[in-house]
């Protein structure tokens, strides 16, 4: 992870990018170049970079941009930035001591000497990076968090095995939050407590993150090995992570009172049928849902299909990372505090939760796509309460996408107009015998677009294709333009990647997400 | 009404243009509060500090019936200034932004720090306006940069604009400013509404969707609040579990840090002393609480009151609105009418 020195060159022109690329060279550095702002923000956070040269003028997203988006970025906040202007210019966040100005022309010698300046800074603090390295092998993860728990350590705790990789977040030694790819709190630092080959590296550093995990470190790993233990004890009563899990009785007759995991493992087994996809979506740790699903097939609540076959994790680019930074940019560049804001929200404005549902069920092939937990958790009726968030799509850059279903029953225009502030686009969704609701859903649509501009989607959900006839209707009714088009709601993949590109293209199209009266 | 403004001669105010011989030096005029107000705005865009504008307009006398003497005018004008003055900080400037209309520029203040001064400076003058009886009318409006606009003339505008919005508002509309908290919550609750941003709706046997729909709007803010633990904003919720309502304790208890000031309210019970993280508790022993709901939800994005009040058979009769100056309006009743801390 350390030890090469990476000089990021974002420069507009081709020829200054190679002849950067040949003075780097000749001095031992390695570098890489990309001609706009994008790319840029992609490299910066996929290598490890020491320093970035960047040219204020930019395309994509400017020098300034790409400067403001990567100090606010936990993992890039602290590479130095070396910026190549023709004019003088003010830059804001400048990092006096940090940052470098240069006016073009420069001199090599000057260049030189500040790449060579941040080298020696960061080796300075890579000396006092890492407090403490090593294998997993020669010390285990419950040893390494005791010591850093006694010695109220501040920082991150980096612990890669094999291709995967994890950190914790450690504060006044108490463990914050760790995370190992989408899976986080309690339930990704118990899987972490069972690898047993690896290698560990502590980086002392301000900890940002919230606090996820609650209790104490000592607390905590009791708990963490106890599970551990008693999940090797009962492996044999589990199902295979293989498995097809289906329910085999009415989920909505489920009486009150029953423990929310049950509730959760419930509604997650229609989006989630196989066991290890069901596991790795569940907000509960591991050996809790094992344990539920183990008990709930024992009282035949649920049932096991064993030879089905297994289903592959989608691992093509649903939105490619420049895309996703545009999204992102035009969702955040509207507030003054750009770290808050790391989501955007998608109203589903639906005349039936089943069609809510089966939208659901076309997004669940969508990488980083999330059924929301809580609507589990917290509803007894698995089937009633769509109201509130249902889903969240995570995209390259970390940004959600929340979706947000909204009743159909009139009169909420309310509580909508009260979390219009940072809607990205709505849905409207209906079938053959939703004529009724048609207006409301136009009235509601026209409300919404005349406060905020945002992209709507229209998705009919009848039994049989769209006619040309029908389809001329409802344009009329919902006052559907000539160029919008209607899709057909269905639960597969195709459909999900349909409906999000056009809602992403749509988005960072001209001046949409403004404010204003568009009536 | 509109007869009785349009009567007021706008000489009579031009008295304020000899502003320096009649206030204090710290009363400045419309030009050297523009020149300010450009400098200030170029002074928060650059080190990316929030900054606002409270306007004063004084929108009538007597209800708009009728116009006082010259004199009185003058007077009343003198002494609002010297008001005005005596509760803004020294680092705030004030000054005539036009006829009828006053200015204070706000250095370094976001938007709950604009409201607080409103609330301040309306609290200074709730005698000298209404003198025992409807006196003097003031509308306040106030704009905050980056969120509203940026630069002084923009937020101007705004401002300026937002005085013509609160008029309308159903705050002003109805007339709700000099009634107490619980005639607001029984007038507002009486009427039918059907506006995008003003509603009715029923739960329970009467209505289409179920009670628990109330404690579902209660999660959603909640949840809201946890997705920016950072955003400064205020909640009331008074539900009918009170303060032993344990969902949304559960979900605020899962946030881990909140600017969020969070009050659950209602009749103390066991669990009135117990601590809950992220809120407060506000014990109060009303009868009044015992068939009457609310959420007040206020940041500078969002806002959001929803009233509840109990029919026969648990059925809810509910009003709610996303109309800020309701529920500014609302919160400030609630606090005034249980004396309680004064946040907005």
């Amino acid at each position: 992870m350390a030890g090469r020195n990476i000089v990021l060159l974002a420069l507009k022109e081709k020829e200054e990018r190679d002849k950067f690329v040949k003075f780097l060279d000749g001095k031992g550095f390695d570098s890489l170049s990309v001609g706009d702002g994008a790319k840029a923000i992609e490299i910066a956070l996929k290598e490890a970079v020491s320093l970035i040269v960047v040219d204020l003028t930019l395309p994509v997203i400017s020098g300034e941009r790409l400067f403001q988006i990567l100090k606010n970025n936990p993992k890039s906040s602290k590479i130095p930035f070396i910026f190549l202007s023709d004019t003088q210019v003010e830059i804001r966040g400048f990092r006096v001591g940090t940052d470098v100005l240069l006016m073009k022309p420069f001199k090599w010698e000057e260049m030189y000497g500040h790449i060579k300046r941040v080298e020696l800074i960061k080796g300075d603090d890579s000396e006092g990076g890492k407090d403490i390295q090593g294998k997993l092998s020669q010390m285990s993860l419950v040893d390494i968090l005791q010591i850093l728990h006694f010695n109220k350590k501040e920082g991150e705790l980096f612990i890669t095995s094999g291709a995967l990789a994890a950190i914790v977040y450690i504060k006044d030694g108490n463990i914050y939050n760790a995370s190992l790819g989408e899976v986080e709190r309690e339930k990704a630092l118990y899987r972490l407590l069972s690898w047993q080959e690896g290698t560990f590296e502590f980086h002392p550093t301000a900890v940002t993150t919230p606090q996820r995990i609650q209790g104490t470190a000592g607390n905590l790993l009791m708990e963490g090995m106890r599970q551990l233990d008693e999940f090797e004890k009962a492996r044999d009563l589990f199902p295979e992570g293989d498995s097809v899990l289906k329910t085999s009785i009415d989920t909505t007759t489920l009486p009150k009172g029953l423990k929310p995991i049950i509730y959760e493992i419930l509604f997650l087994i229609e989006y989630y049928p196989r066991v290890n996809d069901l596991v790795d979506h569940c907000s509960f740790p591991d050996y809790d849902v094992f344990k539920t699903l183990s008990s709930l097939l024992t009282r035949r609540i649920i049932e096991e299909i064993k030879s089905a076959p297994k289903t592959e994790k989608v691992s093509e680019e649903f939105v490619s990372p420049t895309l996703a930074i545009r999204v992102k940019e035009k969702v955040i560049t509207r507030w003054a505090d750009m770290l808050s804001v790391n989501f955007g929200r998608f109203f589903l404005t639906a005349a039936n939760q089943s069609y809510v549902k089966d939208f659901l069920m076309a997004c669940k092939s969508l990488p980083d796509f999330s059924v929301d937990r809580k609507l589990a958790a917290s509803s007894r009726d698995v089937n009633e309460n769509t109201f509130g968030e249902v889903g969240s799509l995570n995209l390259y850059g970390d940004m959600d996408v929340v979706l947000f279903s909204v009743p159909a029953s009139g009169g909420m225009g309310p509580f909508l107009n009260a979390f219009i502030a940072n809607l990205i686009g709505m849905a409207v969704i209906w079938g053959d015998e939703d004529d009724e609701v048609l207006k409301e859903f136009a009235n509601t649509r026209k409300e919404i677009t005349s406060r905020r501009r945002i992209p709507v989607l229209y998705i009919y959900a009848g039994k049989a294709a769209l006619g040309k006839e029908a389809a001329l209707k409802y344009r009329h009714i919902l006052n559907i333009k000539a160029d919008e088009p209607i899709f057909t709601l269905s639960r597969t993949k195709e459909f999900a990647y349909k409906i999000f590109q056009e809602l992403f293209e749509e988005l960072v199209r001209e001046d949409y997400i403004s404010t204003g009266n568009y009536a | 009404m509109e007869q009785a403004k349009k009567d007021i001669p706008e000489k009579k105010f031009s008295l304020l243009d000899e502003s320096k011989k009649i206030f204090e030096s710290r009363f400045y005029d419309s030009f050297f509060v523009g020149e300010y107000g450009k400098l200030e705005g170029v002074r928060s865009e650059r080190y990316g500090l929030p900054f606002s504008v409270v306007i004063l307009h004084i929108d009538s006398f007597y209800g708009g019936q009728k116009v006082p003497p010259k004199k009185d005018l003058l007077e009343f004008l003198k002494k609002l200034v010297n008001t005005v003055l005596k509760v803004i900080r020294s680092c705030d400037v004030a000054g005539m932004l036009e006829d009828k209309r006053i200015v204070v520029i706000l250095p370094h203040t976001d938007y709950f720090g604009a409201l607080i001064t409103i609330k301040k400076i309306s609290k200074a003058l709730e005698f000298m306006t209404t003198q025992g009886e409807p006196y003097a009318s003031i509308v306040y409006s106030h704009a905050n940069s980056p969120k509203d606009a940026k630069g002084y003339g923009e937020l101007v505008s705004f401002a300026s604009k937002r005085i013509s919005e609160i008029r309308e508002s159903i705050w002003e509309r109805m007339k709700l400013k000099n009634k107490y908290f619980w005639e607001v919550m029984a007038l507002i609750t009486e009427q039918s509404h059907k506006d995008f941003e003003h509603a009715t709706f029923e739960t329970g046997s009467n209505g289409a969707l179920q009670n628990n729909f109330i404690q579902k709007i209660n999660e959603i803010i909640v949840q809201e609040i946890a997705r920016r633990p950072g955003k400064r904003g205020l909640l009331y919720i008074a539900a009918k579990e009170g303060i032993s309502n344990q969902i949304i304790r559960k979900y605020l208890e899962a946030i881990p840090k909140t600017s969020t000031r969070v009050y659950l309210v209602g009749p103390g019970g066991k669990d009135s002393a117990s601590e809950i993280k992220n809120a407060t508790t506000i014990s109060i022993n009303d009868a009044r609480f015992e068939n009457n709901m609310f959420t007040f939800y206020l940041n500078e994005d969002s806002a959001y009151a929803l009233i509840c009040k109990e029919n026969w058979g648990e059925a809810l009769t509910c009003f709610h609105t996303s109309d800020p100056y309701f529920v500014e309006g609302i919160i400030t009743k609630f606090q005034r009418d249980y004396s309680l801390q004064e946040h907005v």
